[in-house]
């Protein structure tokens, strides 16, 4: 990993991969612990989900986004899951195993099963 | 920045432009103008089908939507401060593209786009 | 090692795939209106968009991204919503011009109505998405799209008096009409050529094939050439309907009296070659722009995409270029608005957001973050900024004069 990593530049908004390479979704925002005895300010986690999105966006957005969630579709990925940071987020697991894919999971068995075709 | 004042305006534009579309605002010399070039461009397309240079279900397409057009045309003529000569050759190639709407023969299409140029030179003063 | 084959078949695919029902609707309209003297801005269209397209293939060949992907993780979702949100507007009301422009050409060759055949043309569209491969989608009617070349050999037909065409390209005349309708067209113009749309798709499809640092000079050569003569066949509608209608005082306001130039040059078969040129184009268009919206919105959120891939691998994609034409369809079907003045307005529309779209890409384009040694050179940069400026200050002049004042 590098050993400069800007939260701004290389974290927020890139793309999260999984450990096989596959989309995931794209970093809403970050989740910082600062100790309380003191010290450096430490990553916990990465932030995904409509409601961290919505309010980075604006903070009344956020609001509305967490009214219509409940609070439950904010997902954290434990920063001992990220194995590479630069230019995308790269994690040690499977993009099922994160739960951030709940969007297209619900797309999929919702919507886009019933698309028949070719492909 | 400009793209950011364009934000909240695209949305409100692109919504009133959309319904505006049949509405665009028109002066009564632009009417006259446009609907001296549709009762033109009909006598053109007819002539042409006379003279076998064009197909029937293009010519039909064409009268039907020319007519469409001078229908809008009329009703705004109607409610404006146009001359009464010029409402009524629009009228009258109204009448004369109407006339050909159930079915058009090559004679049929080369008398009505003589009447059609005559009500065209009527409104040529403007 | 530049393979010539590669090299032909993007050249052919970006000439035949130039033309829209946007291009045939304002080239036409200014042609029939003002003569030859609008060439000018398809000009300016022209130098803008294959600026654009070279930067943007470079972009991704560099970059290994697609362009909607690197917006967002540059200017953060904030910002990326700006050009999003402007080009959902956009997007969503060209693709339903290019709906109902392929059933104007239907409606033409039967006389059944343009609305019914939008929604033939509609589904057509939603099965070819479904089942067909990109490569395919991409090529197959852009290289149909060559039929447009009706309109140069329509110029030779019609005995155009060159020397009377050159004078009127460098001499401005608005035609006795006023300054506002000549600049509301020329705007309109600018927007139709350069398609900013492109952007992402091309961007996109270039990133689906893999684009590496190889293809940059393959890439130079189709983003000139290509778009170059894509634009040569513009400047041939523009002055078809200059030769054909303006002297017979023929202005064209519905996408009928367009077909009324060609018949003037070749008689009936002008009927079938302008409903081929407008089905084909308008067609093949609509392809893009149903795929263009799905591309951006996935890539600027991050999720799984991908033309070839099963729906169920890339779901969200797959339902948004399910739903996009058939919102679309559903729209110009229902309303019933006139092809061509649907297209007019939404180029000056696109003239008005131009800098949303253009304005970060060119920031992107100058940072070597993802451009490496490979950032614009100043001229290009200066280019295509003065033309997006030009064009957007004359949609905000021109809009509210035309809509509110009664310039029409």
């Amino acid at each position: 990993m590098n050993d400069h990593i800007l939260l701004m530049r290389d974290i927020v908004d890139n793309q999260i991969l999984d450990v096989r390479g596959a989309r995931v979704t794209k970093v809403a925002g970050v989740e910082v612990e600062l100790p309380a005895a003191g010290g450096e300010p430490v990553v916990r986690c990465l932030l995904v989900g409509p409601e961290p999105l919505a309010r980075r966006v604006n903070g009344q957005l956020g609001d509305v986004a967490r009214r219509i969630t409940g609070g439950r579709r904010t997902v954290r990925i434990p920063w001992s899951d990220v194995s590479d940071v630069g230019p995308d987020v790269r994690l040690r697991i499977e993009a099922r195993a994160t739960g951030a894919t709940h969007a297209e999971d619900w797309v999929r068995a919702h919507l886009a099963r019933f698309i028949v075709g070719l492909k | 920045m400009n793209t950011l004042r364009t934000r909240p305006l695209a949305p409100l534009l692109a919504l009133s432009l959309v319904f505006g579309v049949g509405c665009r605002a028109q002066s009564v010399d632009q009417t006259v103008g446009q609907a001296r070039s549709d009762i033109v461009a009909s006598a053109f397309a007819l002539e042409r089908y006379a003279d076998g240079a064009s197909t029937r279900t293009f010519t039909q397409a064409s009268i039907q939507q020319y007519a469409a057009a001078l229908r809008a045309s009329a009703a705004t003529l109607r409610g404006s401060a146009a001359g009464t000569k010029e409402a009524a050759a629009v009228a009258d190639a109204r009448s004369v593209l109407a006339a050909l709407s159930a079915g058009i023969t090559k004679d049929a299409a080369r008398s009505a786009a003589s009447r059609l140029r005559a009500d065209a030179a009527k409104l040529s003063g403007t | 090692m530049i393979r010539l084959s590669g090299i032909a078949l993007g050249l052919l695919t970006a000439i035949g795939g130039f033309v829209d029902v946007g291009n045939i609707a304002t080239a036409s309209e200014a042609g029939s209106k003002y003569g030859f003297s609008l060439v000018w801005a398809i000009v300016l269209g022209a130098v803008a968009v294959v600026f654009l397209i070279e930067m943007v293939g470079r972009l991704t060949a560099v970059s290994d991204r697609a362009y909607a992907d690197i917006v967002r993780e540059k200017f953060g979702i904030k910002f990326a919503l700006v050009p999003l949100l402007a080009d959902m507007v956009t997007n969503f009301l060209l693709l339903a011009a290019e709906i109902g422009g392929a059933g104007f050409a239907l409606y033409l060759l039967t006389g059944v109505s343009f609305r019914i055949w939008a929604v033939v043309v509609g589904l057509a569209l939603l099965v070819l998405l479904t089942n067909a491969r990109f490569r395919l989608i991409e090529n197959g009617p852009s290289v149909l799209g060559l039929v447009t070349l009706c309109f140069v050999a329509a110029l030779f037909t019609l005995n155009t008096d060159w020397t009377a065409a050159g004078r009127g390209i460098i001499t401005p005349d608005t035609g006795g009409g006023g300054a506002v309708p000549y600049f509301y067209i020329a705007t309109g113009l600018v927007s139709a050529v350069l398609s900013p749309y492109l952007l992402t798709f091309y961007s996109s499809g270039a990133h689906e094939e893999g684009w590496t640092r190889s293809m940059i000079r393959q890439n130079r050569i189709v983003a000139a050439g290509g778009m170059g003569f894509g634009a040569v066949l513009t400047i041939a509608i523009l002055m078809t309907a200059a030769v054909a209608l303006q002297p017979r005082g023929i202005e064209v306001n519905q996408l009928q009296t367009v077909g009324l130039s060609l018949v003037a040059a070749f008689g009936s078969a002008g009927v079938y070659l302008f409903a081929i040129t407008l089905f084909v184009c308008s067609f093949g268009a609509a392809i893009e722009l149903a795929l263009t919206l799905p591309f951006e919105i996935t890539q600027m959120m991050g999720w799984s995409y991908g033309v070839d891939a099963r729906p169920v691998d890339v779901p969200i994609f797959a339902v948004l270029y399910t739903v996009l034409p058939i919102a679309s369809m559903v729209f110009i079907a229902a309303s019933g608005i006139d092809p061509l003045q649907l297209t007019l307005v939404t180029m000056v529309l696109i003239a008005l957001v131009l800098p949303a779209d253009v304005i970060p890409f060119l920031v992107i384009m100058n940072d070597p973050t993802y451009l490496q040694d490979q950032t614009n050179h100043w001229v290009a940069n200066i280019a295509v900024l003065l033309i997006t400026l030009m064009a957007f200050a004359l949609s905000v002049i021109v809009l509210p004069l035309t809509f509110l004042a009664g310039g029409g």
